[in-house]
């Protein structure tokens, strides 16, 4: 169905002091994809996100962009090339405004765009025009993750990769979440998530891989992969009988 | 077995350095030569006390040349109109520089970062123009001369053995500073700079840490300074100046802070080179400074923390394995087991309020946590949990109410104070010691344990060594409880998330709690590793660890505790046994949400 991926990660390798967080790990994702990484900790999801994300250099392996290899350059021209990472534990700038979050999301766009880009991120999280000049360390978990993902929306990404959306959340918030979420990727936002909760991310997502000790050890579609002996009983906390 | 390798390669170091001390003498060819090499091993001991202001307590002095004169000039006057002999001088220099030592670190109560090393900067100035000012006890400008030789027993030291004196005391030095740095004490001081709550939530008060090692350094200094004035056997006051204050937190940079050789390696270097750049005549200056810029803008962790961090580079790298847990350790259930309480309220919590400007946090809030029980605070982001926990464990300080701990009302005491009782604590955010290894972050949470104090840690008495190889073994066994035993010299921040919270939970238990409050420990794990700590938190129980839970993962809520307290903006909209709870409409409405419960 689909030509050229988007996003391909070819045996990347990533080394933190003697540790080695993952070990030649490869995925593909195509456009207008909605794909989850899901995995227990220590597995190196977080670790894969920030290597293509540019926060931190590969020791070893490619990452390739619409066909262009990109790894290795830095995180701010990954944005500028449309690699976008909501980072875990959110990360907004809590001593300025929600709004001036939000721009700050577009700093490398049109001032324009920008403002009108802000208007539907307003219609999409109505919580965030209510407390638009309030300090966004002063919002409650919920609303910084919704800002942190508004934020990245902002930079107008080929793709948005977000790391653990649950953390910390109340069900409330995720019940809201992850369908906006889903109305994004409609919309033809491809999206890269790793998530802790197995459940809710092979619900909303397309195809998913599973990482176990720094390399990938299944992937397939979402819903296959959610009747998956392996993945019930690890991850989806259900006895297979 | 890596310790004992470690502890091998001091004692070579020492013995390396004593041999070359000794032969030093017989190469040099002249009596300039071996000034010197005085001067160098004099200001080593001022770098070395340094170092434990800058590399372990991470605080910057820039004052180091006030604490100096204060020493060279104590000895001085007391050896030139009170006729005092060297050690008695000497000793006097230290206690004094040790007293303004305390005095240096009282700013850290409140200022920290580039604001002490201004005030750091304010004493340096302020010693230097008394020196100058005071003119009928200092001698003004021109300072004070003729002080004796040292002699002892009548007999008046030649320049070899003076050499050898301030050898010893250089070696002396030398082994505090690497005692001092591989203890309990070295540790809270590295523990404090890193994460300041998390040192007070196991007991220690940072501020204790900080005015160690200030004064350990202050001392250092005084001995260094009587050492100074004996050798020029004059003092003035442009040999304690501002740029001199610069020129030993520049040692301590350029040779590597935090190191153990690196303080010599850098008084080395900024002794020896300007004697060799004089050569270059007026372009001496620009040199050494064009020198300064490079090294250190190549080497930012100085000269061996760079070589430190490439030896670490090509280490070999391998795939870590994390072990189940909670696994089964004897020594940590006699280590953390707790007396059956004969009360049964563990703490009470009366009227609780607590405002920030107009937010109310928590509102007029009144609960008691069973002795014993699982206790769950649950409600939806922003309702005030964590402002809750935070007032237990005495981060925040209530606006209005009391707490009530055991029969003792607590309200108000500081999160270090509370530690010491018995109250512990893990952080939403992890709190970790991150540049430590993980071993090292159990081992801080032992801190108040000890019992062996600061000489006999400095003299390595056998009950210190006994003590540390006890908690050594009990800290190893802690992390074989919480399965991350194959982590154990790998630093801290190498973790995966999830495993910090579990070293976060073993260091927590390091200080036998009574009571445990746990802010969100199920955050960013997987269904398997819920269940896990589902385990864990049922095995503290049943030792008899009262259990204060923030969580939001429901179904665990439900499965654990004996108590669910609701709280929706502040305020406590329900709290019973979980079953009740969770049928309760208002409940549903403010936290699970129109689809309810099933869909947790």
């Amino acid at each position: 169905m689909h030509n050229a991926p988007l996003l391909e990660v070819n045996d990347l390798s990533v080394v933190y002091g003697r540790v080695e967080a993952t070990r030649d790990v490869s995925l593909k994702i195509y456009p207008g994809e909605f794909v989850a990484i899901i995995g227990s900790n220590g597995a190196g999801k977080s670790s894969t996100l920030k290597a293509i994300a540019g926060i931190i250099r590969p020791s070893k392996g490619s990452i390739l962009l619409e066909g262009m290899p990109i790894q290795g350059l830095p995180s701010y021209v990954m944005v500028k090339k449309g690699i976008v990472l909501v980072p875990e534990g959110r990360y907004v700038f809590a001593d300025q405004s929600v709004e001036d979050n939000l721009k700050l999301g577009g700093y490398l766009r049109d001032r324009r765009d920008v403002n009108n880009g802000i208007a539907e991120i307003y219609d999409l999280f109505p919580r965030l025009k209510e407390r638009k000049d309030q300090l966004a360390g002063s919002l409650s978990g919920g609303e910084q993750q919704m800002l942190a993902i508004a934020r990245g929306i902002l930079a107008k990404p080929k793709i948005l990769m977000i790391d653990e959306v649950s953390l910390g959340l109340a069900p409330k918030i995720l019940q809201f979440l992850f369908p906006v979420l889903t109305h994004l990727n409609k919309a033809g936002l491809s999206i890269l998530l790793v998530e802790q909760l197995a459940t809710e991310a092979l619900a909303v997502t397309s195809r998913a891989y599973v990482m176990e000790g720094g390399q990938v050890t299944i992937s397939g579609n979402s819903t296959d992969l959610t009747h998956d002996r392996r993945v019930m009983e690890a991850y989806l906390g259900k006895k297979c009988n | 077995m890596s310790d004992r390798i470690i502890k091998n390669y001091f004692l070579w170091l020492l013995l390396g350095l004593s041999i070359a001390i000794i032969f030093l003498p017989f190469i040099l060819s002249n009596d300039y030569q071996l000034r010197v090499w005085m001067l160098l091993l004099i200001y080593a001991v001022v770098a070395l006390g340094l170092n434990l202001v800058v590399g372990l307590a991470g605080l910057v002095s820039l004052g180091q040349a006030g604490l100096l004169a204060i020493g060279a000039y104590t000895a001085s006057i007391l050896a030139t109109k009170f006729g005092f002999e060297f050690i008695p001088a000497a000793l006097a220099a230290m206690c004094l520089t040790g007293f303004f030592g305390v005095i240096l670190a009282y700013p850290t109560l409140r200022v920290r970062g580039v604001y002490l090393a201004v005030i750091t900067i304010a004493f340096g100035i302020v010693v230097e123009n008394i020196a100058i000012e005071w003119s009928s006890v200092t001698g003004g400008t021109t300072g004070i001369s003729n002080i004796p030789k040292i002699a002892f027993f009548g007999h008046a030291l030649n320049d070899v053995r003076f050499y050898y004196l301030i050898s010893f005391i250089f070696l002396i030095s030398f082994i505090i500073h690497y005692n001092i740095r591989k203890s309990r004490f070295g540790r809270s001081m590295r523990a404090a700079t890193q994460s300041e709550i998390a040192v007070r939530s196991v007991g220690i008060n940072p501020i204790s840490a900080r005015t160690l090692a200030f004064t350990l350094a202050a001392v250092l200094t005084g001995i260094a300074g009587a050492l100074y004035a004996y050798l020029n056997s004059y003092v003035n006051p442009d040999t304690f100046r501002f740029l001199d204050s610069l020129r030993y937190l520049l040692m301590v940079i350029l040779g590597g802070s935090g190191t153990v050789l690196g303080p010599l390696l850098g008084a080395a270097i900024l002794t020896y080179i300007p004697e060799f750049f004089q050569k270059f005549g007026v372009w001496q200056h620009f040199a050494y400074g064009a020198l300064l810029v490079i090294v250190i803008f190549i080497m930012p962790l100085g000269i061996v923390g760079t070589i430190i961090f490439w030896y670490g580079k090509f280490q070999p790298k391998r795939l870590y394995k994390s072990n189940q847990w909670p696994a089964l350790e004897p020594l940590v259930d006699t280590l953390i087991k707790q007396p059956i309480e004969k009360s049964q309220t563990c703490l009470c919590v009366n009227n609780l309020t607590v405002r920030f400007g107009g937010l109310v946090a928590n509102n007029n809030i009144s609960e008691n946590i069973q002795t014993g029980s699982i206790h769950a605070i649950i409600g939806p982001n922003g309702a005030g949990k964590s402002t809750f926990l935070n007032c237990i464990s005495g981060l925040y300080k209530a606006t209005d109410g009391t707490i009530i701990f055991g029969n003792k009302n607590i309200s108000g005491l500081p999160m270090h104070t509370l530690a010491k009782m018995g109250i512990a604590r893990t952080f939403q955010n992890t709190e970790l010691f991150g540049q430590m290894t993980v071993l090292e972050n159990v081992l801080v949470g032992f801190h108040t344990k000890y019992k062996s104090g600061l000489l006999a840690t400095i003299a390595r008495w056998p009950t210190f060594t006994k003590e540390e190889n006890h908690f050594h073994v009990l800290a190893n066994s802690l992390l074989r409880y919480v399965g991350l035993d194959d982590y154990a010299h790998e630093e801290a921040r190498n973790l995966p998330f999830g495993h910090q919270r579990r070293l976060e939970i073993a260091r927590a238990l390091a200080i036998s709690p009574k009571v445990l409050l746990l802010d969100e420990p199920a955050a960013g794990l997987t269904h398997t590793e819920i269940e896990d700590l589902k385990r864990l938190i049922n095995s503290l129980s049943e030792k008899n660890i009262t259990i204060v839970l923030v969580e939001h993962h429901v179904e665990m809520i439900m499965a654990l505790s004996n108590t669910v307290t609701v709280l929706d903006y502040g305020i406590v909209i329900a709290s019973g046994a979980p079953d009740e709870v969770q049928e309760n409409p208002m409940v549903i409405e403010a936290y699970f949400g129109s689809k309810g419960v099933t869909n947790a």
